[in-house]
């Protein structure tokens, strides 16, 4: 009965205006720095034709800290804390980078326990990282329902880290020549019983999200990046591996224990939102699988090398980097032999990733812009530095 | 698709390939160092190109007397990290932009003239990318002193015409 | 509004009983304004996530009615959750002028606290949001964990009953925060 409802006028061919009579005038919009969805300071200058972005311009740089000039005024170790504080959702990883540059130069070889402890945080922090993405990118969505639930599991891998370093957040946990301290009592076990919990939950998240039809319908086919595209912009992570590259640093050039760990590289061909929300999705499967094997497979033995209390490490250069939850986060220190770096450079992956943003968004509408911004995650602490 | 460790470039290959074109060349740590000129670096990196086609990065580091500019690249056929340092002056340095062989490039050159003043010939849009629009100087040159003292800081005017411009030429 | 404010003093003024009306009236309004603190969201850095989490399931910040806006016309309360950076802040500043009174700010973390671990040695930090902003509230830590920051909420709420709701729509009121916080205990 409801559907022989109609409105005559609806039913009415819309009216078509000659070419020389449309107005194709363009409106310049400033998503500005404060806005809900921008995950940060970010600024996007849209230009408008009617709903469709035809230029899109990233303005960056409102949360500059100067972390790479203020590194040349502190010591080594003073500057891990800092590292935390540049992708704040993958701190971790963001310590492992900087840590393992200064080791290069340092020569140190970092004990076997702590190796697969670094490991198994690193995971724990994608995870908890992913969770995070996922969140925001529903809210993004309109899906306000599962900003509430990963942030409970969240919390769950929150605990896990307080447990073994103190904080929540900025960790400053992985020294160098290792970690800064032992698993406390119990903590393995704490870890499965959160896995096991995530896993079921990853099942109820796939219920609500992977096939619902206004999911699907605001992601497959928006914000497409093709793969060569993708290599020529340097992407990397998952917005990388959702066009069907799949150059995953874990694999391509293992440290710690990943070359011991056996895990699957994530890829979806597609390259729209939809391709970079499964591989994230797959990639939280993969990563309870590596924490696995990690607490499995953990030897005994001291988890910090000997190092002397000052650190001064020979004159050089070292780049080391980390997949780290967005992507290939770098670090580039050197050093002239004086217990101050002289340069110590952050090559974020979100950067980078953002500048393919114009590419992804033009010719598309308005409202898409929202979900690709959250599709390619990005965190402006580790983008402007 | 990844060369099998046969079909893979050797050391050797690689520096008979691009002697004419580089100052020097060594392996350290599996990573290819490769010093060049400024004038030979856009020839160099144009015929890297085919085998490094990932861009990493594009850094600078003050070295005192003289600027060095790092180009990383990678090549995911072959797995093999190449450094390119050129040596430029520390003011006035200038140098052929590679935005146009790799697009990842463009922001870190903007991000190189905007911490450091190198200026790169050719790019399509150099501005300042981090620091605010009327900002002097350029902050991570080692003759930058912050005023740690500094309590005379002020509201500064913004300006958001240079962006909107821009948009408009688009 | 303003005038309705005026006019109902002057009358409670003649009226006798009529003080005892404007208290009561206060603190209604108060009890209401401390039961539904709207924040503005400008979350900046790190502690902006710690904000998250506090709105999120398991700290809930909606259970004392705190509830995120996105836009500064609806807020009463800015919540500076991150590094202040000369680049942001004739916009934090935009955005507070944008807030109607009565409006608070709280100060979250180290950063907006007095520049935080940024304070020394770079270039385009602000060294606290009280440069820009007057602050009502300093929250400190690096982040602060969840529960320091719904202590905060309830803590502004406990100043509430300290002022005099019905000045705010009087004709006459004074410019910038009200309350005047020298009496109340420290912590």
């Amino acid at each position: 009965m409801l559907r022989d409802f109609r409105i005559p006028e609806f039913d009415a061919p819309p009216v078509e205006l000659p070419a020389s009579e449309v107005d194709h005038d363009t409106t310049i919009v400033s998503m500005g720095p404060q806005h809900p969805s921008t995950h940060g300071v970010l600024r996007l200058m849209l230009k408008l034709d009617g709903e469709t972005v035809v230029k899109l311009v990233p303005v960056i740089g409102y949360l500059h800290r100067g972390t790479e000039k203020l590194a040349e005024s502190r010591t080594y170790t003073m500057v891990i804390p800092y590292t935390d504080r540049l992708d704040y959702l993958g701190s971790m990883c963001m310590n492992l980078g900087y840590v393992r540059a200064v080791e290069k130069l340092l020569g140190v070889e970092v004990p076997e326990r702590a190796r697969y402890l670094r490991t198994a945080i690193a995971e724990l922090q994608r995870l908890a990282s992913h969770l995070l993405w996922l969140a925001s990118f529903s809210l993004d969505l309109g899906a306000a329902t599962m900003f509430i639930y990963p942030f409970r599991e969240r919390e769950d891998v929150l605990d896990l880290f307080e447990a073994i370093c103190g904080a929540r957040l900025t960790y400053n946990y992985i020294r160098f020549g290792g970690v800064l301290a032992d698993m406390p009592e119990g903590w393995p076990q704490r870890v499965e019983k959160y896995l096991k919990l995530q896993e079921q939950r990853l099942v109820e998240y796939e219920n609500v999200l992977t096939g619902n039809p206004v999911f699907v319908a605001r992601n497959k086919g928006v914000g497409r990046i093709s793969g060569e595209d993708a290599v020529n912009y340097g992407l990397s992570g998952p917005s990388l591996r959702g066009s069907g590259v799949d150059f995953d640093l874990r694999k391509h050039d293992p440290c710690d224990a990943y070359g011991d760990i056996d895990f699957k590289v994530c890829t979806a061909s597609e390259g729209d939102c939809f391709a970079r929300y499964r591989v994230r999705m797959d990639e939280m499967r993969e990563s309870i699988g590596i924490v696995r094997q990690c607490l499995a497979k953990m030897p005994e033995g001291d988890v910090l090398a000997k190092l002397p209390r000052a650190i001064k490490p020979p004159a050089g250069e070292a780049y080391a980097r980390v997949e780290a939850p967005r992507g290939i986060f770098g670090a580039f220190v050197v050093s002239d032999g004086t217990n101050q770096p002289l340069r110590v450079r952050f090559r974020s992956p979100s950067f980078v990733n953002l500048s393919a943003l114009n590419q992804m968004c033009a010719g598309g509408k308005l409202a898409d812009v929202v979900a690709v911004l959250g599709s390619i995650d990005i965190v402006l602490g580790e983008i402007d530095r | 698709m990844i060369y099998p460790t046969e079909m893979q470039m050797t050391f050797d290959d690689f520096t008979t390939r691009f002697e004419k074109l580089a100052t020097s060349a060594e392996e350290r740590d599996g990573v290819w160092h490769v010093t060049a000129t400024p004038e030979k670096a856009r020839p160099l990196l144009e015929s890297a190109r085919s085998i490094f086609d990932y861009p990493e990065d594009l850094t600078c580091a003050d070295e005192g007397e003289t600027l060095r500019v790092l180009y990383r690249l990678y090549s995911l056929t072959q797995r093999r990290v190449l450094h390119v340092h050129v040596t430029i002056p520390r003011i006035g340095g200038r140098l052929p932009t590679v935005s146009d062989l790799w697009r990842g490039l463009e922001w870190h050159e903007r991000e190189a003239f905007d911490l450091f003043g190198v200026v790169f010939d050719g790019h399509p849009d150099l501005r300042r990318i981090l620091t605010w629009e009327g900002f002097q100087g350029h902050p991570l040159l080692k003759d930058y002193k912050v005023d740690n003292e500094d309590s005379s800081w002020r509201i500064p005017e913004q300006c958001d015409m240079e962006i909107v411009d821009l948009l408009k030429q688009a | 509004m303003g005038m309705t404010g005026d006019r109902l003093a002057e009358v409670c003024g003649r009226v006798p009983g009529g003080s005892f009306v404007m208290a009561r009236l206060d603190d209604v309004l108060n009890w209401a304004r401390e039961s539904s603190q709207w924040p503005l969201t400008f979350g900046l850095a790190c502690c902006a996530i710690e904000m998250m989490a506090t709105g999120a399931s398991h700290y809930d910040q909606d259970r004392i009615g705190v509830m995120f806006r996105a836009t500064p016309r609806q807020s009463d309360l800015m919540i500076v959750a991150g590094t202040v950076t000369k680049k942001i802040a004739p916009i934090l500043r935009r955005l507070y002028d944008q807030m109607p009174d009565p409006k608070y700010v709280i100060a979250m973390g180290n950063c907006a606290t007095g520049g935080g671990p940024y304070y020394y040695d770079t270039y385009s930090v602000v060294r606290g949001v009280d440069l820009i902003v007057p602050v009502d509230l300093y929250v400190p830590g690096c982040p602060p964990r969840p529960e320091q920051l719904l202590d905060a909420f309830l803590e502004l709420g406990r100043r509430y009953k300290k002022e005099h709701a019905l000045r705010h729509i009087r004709s006459d009121r004074p410019e910038g925060p009200v309350a005047q916080p020298d009496d109340l205990p420290i912590g």
